[in-house]
């Protein structure tokens, strides 16, 4: 092998889908500097625009055919790659036609930068599930953390922010370095980065945990599965969750959440299910521990809450979890699980977070559980839509979230692993109490007022099992939540995609088994 | 013993000493001074290795600028109050820590010193790859970087820009707010 | 002897002659500093001891040894004493890769004299002398003394600042030349018939001002301004360990003439002249005392430029213009332009830039004060009546 690779013109086409972003976000820089501030809102627009081309060229991508591998094996343009792409560019926009309206109310200044910096982590995750080389990978994640480091701490003046941005910077960071460390263990154990190179050396080579380059390798896998366990929030690696995502700004918590999420699932399944496919037996069991681990104690952890943002951040832990079991049967069906449970969950998700910004009318407003109260009085379309979103988390038929759940435990029951299908349905039947609380919250009770109800309610909630706050009167409980064009067009989209897909899930089904490589 | 080896063990020790210096030290200004050492010595790993530009460039960015305005903040914020005080909740926590670390540590390095090896095609398809050539002796190993900085690795180059990017306008965002902060 | 003993050896009495040679100019050079800066203020300078006061630098020597070496109760000890010993080790072993003269002869390379010739000469240069901040700062810190705490942080600031521009000026040079190497950038312009100033007079120049600013020479030596910080890092140093510093200083200040000569002044060539054994270090020599004599001139005119003006020259003004630079030479280099369209270019852009600059320092207003004018809070007119002088008053 020569290392003097000559870029072909080929290998620029493969960019089809960054480009447009890439463009936009320079655009957004350089409008940024014209515009007076009041009309700074409108570089939302261009980013919109960004996602929209580079969601035109993923297209683009997916009708050509030939070779998927560009600029010397570096980023791959395969199915996987694209039906993530797709997932995390919806994301991008639903979270950015979420964000006008929010900023607006935060008063947050700096619009320009703020945009860009969304575009840059797009760019950073859709660079994630195109990368087919560990380095490629690592420019990826640190292309979509730096940019999220700083959106966690954006809102001015918020400790909690700046609390959010310093402890993601550091975990991640910390993170990181065991990722790196792995790939270069990896590297020094096959001798190549390029995950098809890698792969093939493993085909052809057969080593143990005490001879050979098995030390190396096996430390190496060992290292990358801290490192992305850490990315997508897998108990023991979840600690920084729930604090991150409740300092950061709403829009940018639901795009991490989602999108992150996303990408850092495609590099689990490119690099565990295909490229070590043929070592299952070393990594296996560590991601169905993983699996069952964060399963259960996400659900747990997320009963607890009475802060609706960190119960929904736990609630992306339990998951992560149903996801990792998808991780861990290892074989094709499992990554069409987990493909597809993505998909629905990027749509809920964000459409959950949407509401929640915005309820957050103001500066350091957090929605707790009791601001919801009466919430279907006040705004009857608002409770609906967040109704919806929390029935597709919790996973009831009809809903997204229930084909999501289906195909994964389907995935673990066809492959021999009863067993974690099993967990994954009581867990998920153990959920729906704390999805179905906030409901309840906001259809049967009435709005916080002086009447004696309101007592007995705060005792029902502390003996359900939460510290409520004493009962603040916020302004989200006193007035009907008055909603922005852009969150209403984001919020329509995410609940139009949640029910569709739960009442005709056959395309979305196809698909994530294409990119999975199945009929 | 070669000298190669020799050499590799002093530098090996300078790092590791100066890598638990970094932690271990209660003044900032003295983990600062120690993830220096640490720098330099991994420019010396490179020195052994013949990768002259990377050490070169290794010195230059990381101990001539990073740490240079490492220095700057640390000496900076803590000249008054040198010696870091801070009550620490979850002692309990430090202990363990440790504990697993030289489980780990002891660990690894059994599987890795001992039974490990590369295996020969692995280390011949690395042989083939960038960083043999590069410090291959004699050639001149800053035009074979170049070249794969280039051509085989254009395209990871071209990502760190946009993360520079990223990086600039953090600073420009948080520092930004700051001074606006302080000008209230 | 076998070659490789032979090798060491040689290096061995190189280092000892370059180090000694280094030391006794660093002696001289304070010396030949003190008369110039006399001449240039219309004074004798030192002159009693000896011949043209050629024994004074002996005389300072020993005044040196023998004074108290005070550590101050304050001080962090160990990083105290070890400051400027980083300092004086930065600022020899940065000199290492300069080529003093071409080879003698018949004999083997490795009497060439030149310590070593490595292949990234260039940038051990720049790796080296960026090192010697730490030298200063941690003087500064370890004194436990406000001044020198903030001359050794101005200093910091200052060297990180300007270290930009002068790898980005340098890259210049090193595109046309196409290696890294010291030795190879000589064998260059002998081969290319040209010394890089002509193809780089922008470069050249922004690479002088930069320097001139990295080794903390007036007038840009803002660490030390003793009118603000008393002597800045330095003022708890005494003795010894106060000379060392000079002395880093002053060696520093031979290594980049010995740069601005081998890169751009053609090192020991000079149209031929080199041919004769032995005659090559002498052009040399009088090469780099050529930009050493020029370094001191700026000091006797120059007054030091205020801290914030220095921040903007260098971000403002120097690194644009040594990317420009980088451009215009990447442009001739990548499409086999003459060399002359990058010396033209540069002597444009410096023409207009030293008229920009020209312009600012005396605008054509100045001299005219008028009422409506607002000046800063910090200006105070004075207004001279024009009242008749008494002897005029008793005349009329």
């Amino acid at each position: 092998m020569n290392f003097i690779y000559t870029v072909s013109n080929a290998d620029w086409g493969h960019l089809l889908a960054l480009a447009p972003l890439v463009v936009t976000t320079a655009l957004t820089m350089l409008i940024d500097i014209f515009l007076p501030a009041k009309a700074r809102s409108a570089l939302v627009a261009v980013a919109l625009a960004g996602v929209a081309g580079s969601g035109a060229g993923v297209y683009m991508l997916y009708q050509s055919s030939g070779n998927v591998l560009a600029f010397n094996g570096m980023i791959t343009t395969d199915h996987l790659a694209l039906f993530g792409s797709v997932i995390i560019l919806v994301t991008t926009f639903l979270s950015l036609l979420i964000a006008p309206g929010y900023i607006e109310r935060q008063g947050v200044a700096q619009q320009g930068e703020y945009y860009t910096l969304v575009q840059l982590a797009a760019l950073g995750m859709l660079l994630l599930t195109s990368a087919a080389s560990l380095m490629t990978i690592f420019l990826g994640i640190e292309l979509l953390s730096l940019p999220l480091y700083i959106l966690c701490a954006f809102s001015p003046g918020q400790t909690k922010a700046y609390e959010s941005g310093m402890k993601y910077f550091m975990l991640s960071a910390f993170a990181s370095g065991f990722l790196l460390y792995g790939m270069a263990l990896t590297y020094g154990a096959t001798g190549t980065t390029q995950l098809a190179g890698i792969q093939n050396f493993l085909a052809n080579h057969q080593f143990t945990l005490t001879s050979g380059f098995g030390p190396y390798f096996i430390m190496g896998m060992a290292l990358l599965i801290i490192g992305l366990s850490f990315k997508v929030s897998a108990i023991p690696f979840h600690a920084w969750t729930p604090d991150v995502y409740e300092g950061a700004p709403t829009p940018i918590t639901a795009m991490m959440a989602s999108g992150t999420k996303t990408a850092a699932f495609v590099v689990f399944i490119r690099l565990f299910t295909e490229t070590f496919g043929s070592v299952t037996a070393e990594w296996q069991g560590i991601i169905w521990a993983l699996a069952i681990i964060t399963t259960i104690g996400g659900n747990i952890l997320a009963a607890t809450q009475t802060n609706v943002k960190r119960m929904l951040a736990y609630s992306g832990v339990a998951h992560a979890g149903y996801m990792l079991i998808g991780v861990a049967v290892a074989n094709s069906l499992g990554t069409a699980g987990v493909l597809t449970y993505l998909a629905v969950y990027a749509l809920m998700n964000t459409g959950a977070f949407g509401v929640l910004s915005a309820l957050e009318q103001q500066i350091d407003t957090n929605v707790g559980l009791d601001d919801l109260r009466g919430l279907a009085s006040r705004s009857p379309l608002l409770a609906a839509a967040m109704a919806i979103f929390l029935f597709a988390l919790a996973g009831i038929p009809g809903a997204a979230g229930f084909i999501g759940k289906y195909t994964v435990f389907y995935a673990a029951a066809v492959s021999g692993h009863i067993e974690l299908t099993i967990i994954g349905v009581l867990a998920s039947a153990a959920g729906f109490f704390y999805y179905l609380r906030v409901i309840w919250m906001m259809y049967f009770v009435p709005p916080a007022g002086s009447s004696a109800e309101s007592e007995s309610l705060h005792a029902e909630i502390i003996s359900a099992g939460g510290s409520a706050a004493a009962a603040k009167v916020s302004i989200a409980t006193a007035a009907a939540v008055a909603l922005p064009v852009g969150a209403t067009i984001a919020l329509f989209i995410a609940a139009v995609g949640v029910i569709g897909f739960g009442i005709a899930p056959a395309e979305i089904i196809q698909l994530a088994r294409n990119a999975a490589g199945l009929p | 013993m070669s000298a190669n080896i020799l050499a590799f063990s002093a530098v090996a020790a300078l790092a590791i000493a100066s890598g638990i210096g970094v932690i271990a030290f209660r003044n900032a200004i003295y983990s600062a001074l120690s993830l220096i050492v640490n720098l330099l010595s991994l420019a010396l790993f490179y020195l052994i290795l013949n990768g002259m530009f990377i050490a070169a460039a290794q010195v230059l960015i990381y101990a001539g600028a990073i740490m240079v305005l490492f220095l700057f903040v640390v000496t900076m914020l803590s000249s008054d109050k040198a010696e870091l005080q801070t009550s620490d909740r979850i002692s309990w926590q430090r202990l363990v820590g440790v504990i697993a670390g030289i489980i780990f540590a002891a660990a690894a390095s059994f599987l890795l010193l001992v039974h490990a090896q590369i295996a020969p095609d692995a280390a011949a398809q690395g042989s083939n790859n960038l960083f043999t050539q590069i410090s291959a002796p004699g050639s001149g190993n800053t035009e074979a970087f170049g070249m794969a900085l280039f051509h085989g690795f254009l395209f990871p180059f071209e990502v760190t820009s946009a993360i520079i990017v990223a990086a600039i306008l953090g600073a420009v965002v948080l520092g930004r707010r700051s001074r606006a902060k302080s000008e209230d | 002897m076998s070659q490789i003993a032979l090798e060491l050896l040689a290096a061995l009495v190189k280092s000892v002659i370059i180090i000694a040679g280094l030391l006794g100019a660093f002696a001289y050079l304070t010396l030949i500093e003190r008369r110039v800066l006399a001449r240039f203020q219309r004074r004798v300078g030192p002159n009693r001891l000896g011949p043209f006061g050629l024994l004074q630098p002996i005389a300072d020597a020993l005044k040196m040894v023998f004074k108290e070496q005070i550590i101050p109760t304050q001080a962090k000890t160990v990083v105290f004493l070890l400051a400027p010993t980083i300092s004086i080790f930065v600022a020899i072993t940065a000199f290492g890769v300069v080529p003093l003269g071409d080879k003698f002869g018949s004999l083997p390379s490795y009497w060439q004299p030149a310590l070593t010739d490595i292949n990234i000469g260039v940038l051990y240069i720049l790796a080296m002398s960026s090192l010697a901040v730490y030298g200063i700062v941690l003087g500064g810190w370890s004194s436990g003394n406000k001044y020198s705490l903030l001359g050794a942080l101005r200093s910091a600031a200052q060297m990180v600042s300007y270290e930009v521009s002068i790898a980005i000026s340098l890259s210049g040079v090193i595109m046309l030349a196409g290696t890294l190497s010291m030795i190879g950038i000589v064998h260059q312009q002998s081969s290319q018939h040209i010394w890089f100033i002509l193809a780089q007079p922008l470069g050249f120049v922004l690479y002088g001002i930069a320097a001139l600013a990295e080794v903390n020479r007036a007038p840009f030596d803002l660490p030390e301004a003793e009118q603000e910080l008393t002597a800045g890092y330095l003022t708890e140093y005494s003795g010894l360990r106060w000379s060392l510093y000079q002395m880093s200083e002053y060696i520093n200040m031979i290594t980049t003439s010995s740069v601005l000569t081998t890169l751009y002044f053609g090192g020991w060539t000079f149209f031929g002249l080199e041919n004769i054994p032995g005659l090559s270090i002498l052009i040399f020599i009088v090469k780099v005392a050529f930009f050493l004599f020029i370094f001191m001139w700026l000091r006797a005119t120059l007054p030091r430029i205020r801290y914030d003006m220095l921040m903007k020259l260098g971000w403002q003004v120097l690194m644009p213009l040594s990317v420009l630079n980088l451009l215009v030479t990447a442009y001739i280099v990548a499409f086999q332009q003459p060399w002359w369209i990058a010396g033209v270019f540069g002597l444009i852009t410096l023409l207009i830039a030293g008229y920009a600059a020209a312009s600012k320092i005396h605008p054509k207003k100045a001299n005219v004060v008028t009422e409506g004018v607002a000046l800063p809070t910090s200006v105070r007119l004075v207004k001279v009546e024009s009242t008749p002088s008494p002897e005029t008053a008793a005349i009329s």
